[in-house]
């Protein structure tokens, strides 16, 4: 066991600091010093060389708007995310205030500016509702408890309804905060509710939801850089499409792990990291081939019967013809097709690091547990949800960070795909690409900083939501 | 525990590959200080990644550090090539760490960077190239036994006493940076675009090999190539195109159709309908996106484009050369630039394959057009495209004398010849022989040489973009193309006009410090040539301050002007609607 040092006895062991010292400096230097150094060029206007003028707040102004309103709404956010786990009255005032006063706010702004109508980003709500209902229904029929069978339908309501509002021609922030000013009323005041299991835990993240939803209200409303906002709308799509994306590569480390054969589950393994040596730009040129109208994934979308499925949803919800009948669709050209691309891309999503990363920790599980499940008589499907998935959410977590902080940071392939302008009308101009273009090409360095510092900020709000709302007591 | 003695071994075994590579590695670097130590190094950077433009380089390489051998010094060059995507950023972060090589090539940089991170070279462009006398003396020693070198002798002594400026075809016209007043660059070639196109495919679908004369020919043209891959089940598109190429076509088309109306907003008659003056033009709403000649423009590429392959604006440059060269289309644009590797690569493909290339001017837009004839200016003069694969001299380079050497070795006749037949250009310099495959590349100096476009700047450039790429991939109509670029553009133009009023301002100091320069050198220059030359640079400089120091009168009056317009008419522009608050948030006003 490693032996405690007390303070006290600190001074007698200073041989030991000459260790850590340059790998102390060397990560001051070459990381802090960097990061440190831009956030202060974030108050400058700055070229990146001769011209330096310190301009205060005027660089977050240009990217925020008003900045006031973002420090509320962020200082509420903390509140909620500090007291999610806590009982008591204050913690219910601050969930209550994120969850529903500010939704109610929102509306009230909303209306003021004559923004509670206005154009539906329809695209995305159809297949929003194709994944969210069928899991949904999925959780409601296995939930065990009883009381737990509402708070399913509540989630489930509140998705159709932030749907079909969105449809109906209301602006998606006001669709969505009408839909969470429901849910939240719901979880607050319907009698089958209120002693629920989890029910604080729902609220908790009821609140940040509706906080989030503020954020997105600030970021249309507050008068912000629209350039920089629309990217982040691309990016939290990013973030929630790569959730989706990491269940393939659990369930393959689960399919490889419950392997009898010890042979084969080491070729599976060998057979997971060769890929890796491919160079990553290989792989997106072959994507990029994959994607041409006379490639390999419209020819799986014909041959499948999916292209004619798209086509007739395409009708159904008036795409405007995004999908047509005897027209292979042109993924990379089109602008309403190339996020679905970008999602897409790289399908099944089975991630070589990530698959790795998970066989570890279910390698780390003892045979004695599944033989205890087996003598209990425990199926396959509930091995899983009950045992494997519980102990490997620790690397799940790892994985979420890393997944959010690399969505968030993204921008290299788009690059590379279509230059700096961000694609076809611009859809893909996220935030990692328009600081990059202030900076490099634009020759504002000071305010790609600020873009930084509150892509940063970003990044540390959903790490710490990560951190402390995934996880399973072992 | 004692370490059983296989795993000993790999541990010496890894041990022993982790000192060799370090090993390795330092001998490297001692070779590298060795030969920084023994030689001068100039280090040159461009992005024509071509293979005939690297193996000229490289030839020019060779070449000068044979010729310096013999004037007893020992030099080495090093190439540096960087792509294209990645040039712009490669130089800005290299400048601006003090760190880029010796010699860059010029481009795509914004006006300040040049008078801040390169060296003028106009007072040695005024001096005849010294390595040309040199070189005549060879020849002639030469001559009696070598007819090549006798060849020679005439080009070079035309070119003995001008000065190395006018060795150029252009005189380096193109090379002369307005704000700075001086020359920062020597270039190695011209270049011009044209459209190339597959005679064996044109032989099986028209019968014909001859190319289209008009715009409505090329229509027609592209038509019967379509039925005809239609009717025979191949492959072929019409056009192959791409971003980078329609690009072309674009520039092309707005230039027949709309010169006349640059003309018309070039207030300051300075001949260039600058970017302030089309906003000034959306300011007032004399130019809207609703323009007919604009539109109409625009209306002939999509026309075109419809002959493109699908998809072409998400297709990468080479793409469509690759699919021009498998004979997956009957033409392309492209410029001069591109002809030797198009040559080359159809010349190594098999016999089946193989096909002649013809090379045609574009198709000319005449009032007769029973389309747009109603707008046509005419053709676009490639008067302007001067002297271009240019180099400066960074400041900081350690052997300045050297790179102008350089420069001046691979700008002598023989020199410049033998670069450009390996990359199969266009040559620069006066005397230098073009190979006679790039005949169809002369330049036409006849015609107009602007246009009208949104581009109000970086920002506007960028909003502009976004939005054509879907009106020209046929998702959306002109008016949601019309509408979305109304809807971004006000924006976009205030910021790029804020920054043009902020850079303006901050050249200020720098300029007067230059003016003063101008002055000392003026008063104690020995000749009157000299003085009359620094004369001009200061009465330019004059007007260049003035127009800095009322930039900021000059905005204010802009402002006051639209907005008496709007109180006296009503809401005239509803792109100075959104303009005017945007602008004055960027400003602090």
């Amino acid at each position: 066991m490693a032996k405690e040092i007390t303070f006290k006895k600190l001074p007698g062991y200073w041989p030991l600091y000459w260790f850590v010292l340059p790998a102390a400096l060397l990560v001051a230097l070459f990381s802090y010093f960097p990061a440190g150094s831009a956030i202060y060029r974030a108050f400058f206007r700055w070229n990146g060389d001769y011209v330096e003028q310190f301009v205060g707040l005027q660089n977050f102004r240009q990217a925020l708007g008003v900045p006031l309103y973002w420090i509320l709404a962020l200082g509420l956010l903390t509140a909620s995310i500090v007291f999610s786990r806590k009982e008591g009255p204050v913690s219910f005032a601050v969930k209550i205030a994120s969850g529903i006063a500010g939704m109610i706010v929102v509306l009230g702004v909303l209306a003021w500016r004559g923004a509670i109508t206005g154009a539906s980003e329809g695209t995305f709500v159809a297949p929003l509702i194709l994944w969210g209902v069928p899991l949904l229904l999925v959780a409601w029929r296995m939930a065990t408890d009883n009381p737990l069978k509402p708070i399913w339908l509540v989630c489930l309501a509140a998705l159709l309804t932030g749907g079909v509002l969105s449809r109906v021609g209301l602006s998606p922030v006001a669709a969505w905060s009408i839909s969470l000013l429901g849910t939240g009323a719901a979880l607050w005041w319907l009698p089958p509710l209120r002693n629920a299991p989890g029910i604080d835990g729902l609220r908790a993240t009821q609140s940040m939801a509706a906080m989030g939803v503020v954020c997105w209200a600030l970021a249309v409303h507050a008068g912000g850089d629209p350039i920089l906002w629309k990217g982040f709308g691309v990016i939290a799509i990013l973030v929630v499409a790569n959730l989706f994306k990491m269940v393939p590569s659990i369930a393959t480390a689960v399919v490889i792990h419950r392997l009898r054969s010890e042979a084969a589950n080491y070729w599976y393994r060998v057979l997971f990291v060769v890929p890796m040596i491919i160079p990553g730009m290989v792989t997106l040129l072959l994507w990029k081939f994959f994607f041409e109208p006379t490639g390999i994934f419209n020819a799986v979308l014909e041959h499948t019967g999916i292209l004619t499925l798209l086509v007739h949803l395409d009708l159904w919800f008036g795409w405007g013809g995004v999908f047509e009948a005897g027209r292979a669709p042109i993924w990379l050209n089109d602008s309403n097709l190339v996020l679905p691309a970008i999602i897409l891309w790289g399908i099944p999503w089975v991630g070589v690091v990530g698959v790795l990363i998970y066989l570890a920790g279910l390698q780390a599980i003892g045979t004695d547990v599944y033989e205890a499940a087996d003598l209990d008589g425990v199926n396959a499907f509930q091995k899983f949800l009950h045992i494997e998935l519980p102990l490997i959410m620790t690397q799940v977590r790892i994985n979420l960070v890393l997944m959010i902080i690399g969505t968030l940071q993204m921008y290299g392939f788009i690059l590379i795909l279509f230059d700096s302008g961000g694609g076809p009308n611009g859809k893909l101009l996220v935030p990692g690409l328009y600081m990059f273009r202030n900076a490099f090409e634009e020759k504002y360095a000071g305010y790609a900083c600020a873009i930084g510092f509150i892509i940063f900020v970003f990044i540390l709000i959903l790490t710490e939501l990560n951190n402390r709302f995934v996880r399973v007591e072992k | 525990m004692a370490t059983p003695a296989s795993s000993r071994w790999i541990n010496l075994l890894g041990l022993g590959v982790l000192v060799f590579c370090y090993l390795g590695a330092l001998v490297n670097v001692f070779r590298i200080q060795r030969d920084e130590l023994t030689h001068d190094t100039i280090r040159i950077v461009h992005w024509q990644l071509e293979s005939g433009v690297r193996d000229g380089v490289t030839e020019m390489i060779r070449r000068f550090e044979a010729h310096m051998v013999k004037t007893g010094r020992r030099v080495r060059v090093v190439q540096i090539l960087i792509p294209e995507g990645a040039y712009k950023q490669y130089v800005t972060t290299q400048t601006i760490g003090r760190t880029a090589p010796d010699l860059v090539e010029l481009g795509r940089f914004p006006g300040e960077f040049y008078g801040r991170y390169f060296l003028p070279l106009s007072d040695v462009l005024k001096e005849p190239n010294p390595l040309v006398a040199d070189r005549i003396v060879e020849f002639e020693k030469e001559a009696a036994t070598n007819a090549t070198a006798a060849a020679w002798i005439e080009p070079y002594s035309k070119l003995r006493d001008l000065p190395w400026i006018e060795s150029f075809t252009d005189g380096l016209r193109t090379q002369f940076r307005e704000e700075a007043q001086e020359y920062f660059g020597v270039g190695f070639s011209q270049f011009t675009v044209r459209i190339f196109y597959n005679k064996k495919i044109f032989r099986a679908a028209l019968g014909s090999t001859e190319p289209p004369a008009a715009f409505e020919e090329l229509l027609e043209v592209s038509r019967r190539i379509r039925a005809y891959a239609e009717e025979s089940g191949q492959d072929i598109v019409p056009i192959a195109s791409a971003d980078y190429q329609t690009g072309i076509f674009k520039d092309r088309f707005l230039t027949a159709l709309t010169a006349d109306l640059a003309l018309r907003f070039d207030v300051d008659l300075d001949g260039n309908c600058s970017e302030d003056e089309t906003v000034a033009a959306l300011l007032t709403g004399e130019w809207t996106p609703e323009d007919e000649q604009y539109r109409s423009a625009l209306a002939m590429l999509r026309e075109l484009s419809s002959f493109f392959p699908r998809g072409f604006m998400s297709f990468g440059r080479m793409d469509s050369a690759f699919s021009f060269i498998q004979g997956k289309a009957a033409m392309i644009t492209s410029g001069s630039w591109d002809a030797k590797s198009y040559l080359s690569n159809i010349e190594n493909q098999s016999p089946e394959q193989r096909f002649d290339v013809g090379i045609f001017d574009f198709p000319l837009i005449g009032p007769d057009d029973p389309k747009y004839g109603a707008y046509a200016d005419g053709r676009a003069t490639e008067a302007n495209t001067g002297t271009g694969f240019a180099f400066g001299m960074t400041r900081f380079s350690r052997h300045q004398d050297l790179c102008i050497e350089f420069l001046q070795f691979c700008t002598l006749p023989e020199n410049n010849t033998v670069l450009n037949a390996h990359a199969q250009w266009i040559p620069s310099v006066r005397g230098a022989r073009t190979t006679p495959m790039l005949s169809a590349f002369e330049p036409d100096f006849s015609g107009y040489w602007q246009r009208m476009h949104f581009g109000t700047g970086e920002r506007g450039t960028m909003v502009e973009r976004q939005v054509f790429w879907p009106f020209i991939s046929g998702e959306i109509d002109y008016e949601e193309y019309a509408s979305r670029l109304m809807k971004e553009l006000p924006d976009s133009a205030a910021v790029d006009f804020a920054r043009r009023y902020r850079a303006a301002r901050e050249s200020v100091p720098e300029l007067n410090g230059r003016r003063s320069a101008y002055l000392a050198a003026q008063a104690l220059a020995k000749s009157e040539e000299a003085r009359s030359g620094y004369r001009i640079k200061l009465l330019r400089t004059w007007d260049q301050l003035m127009g800095y120091e009322t930039k900021q009168a000059r905005t204010n009056a802009l402002l006051d002007h639209t907005k008496r317009q709007i109180e006296a008419i009503g809401d005239i522009s509803a792109f100075n609607r959104k303009f005017q608050p945007q602008l004055k948030r960027e400003l602090g006003l």
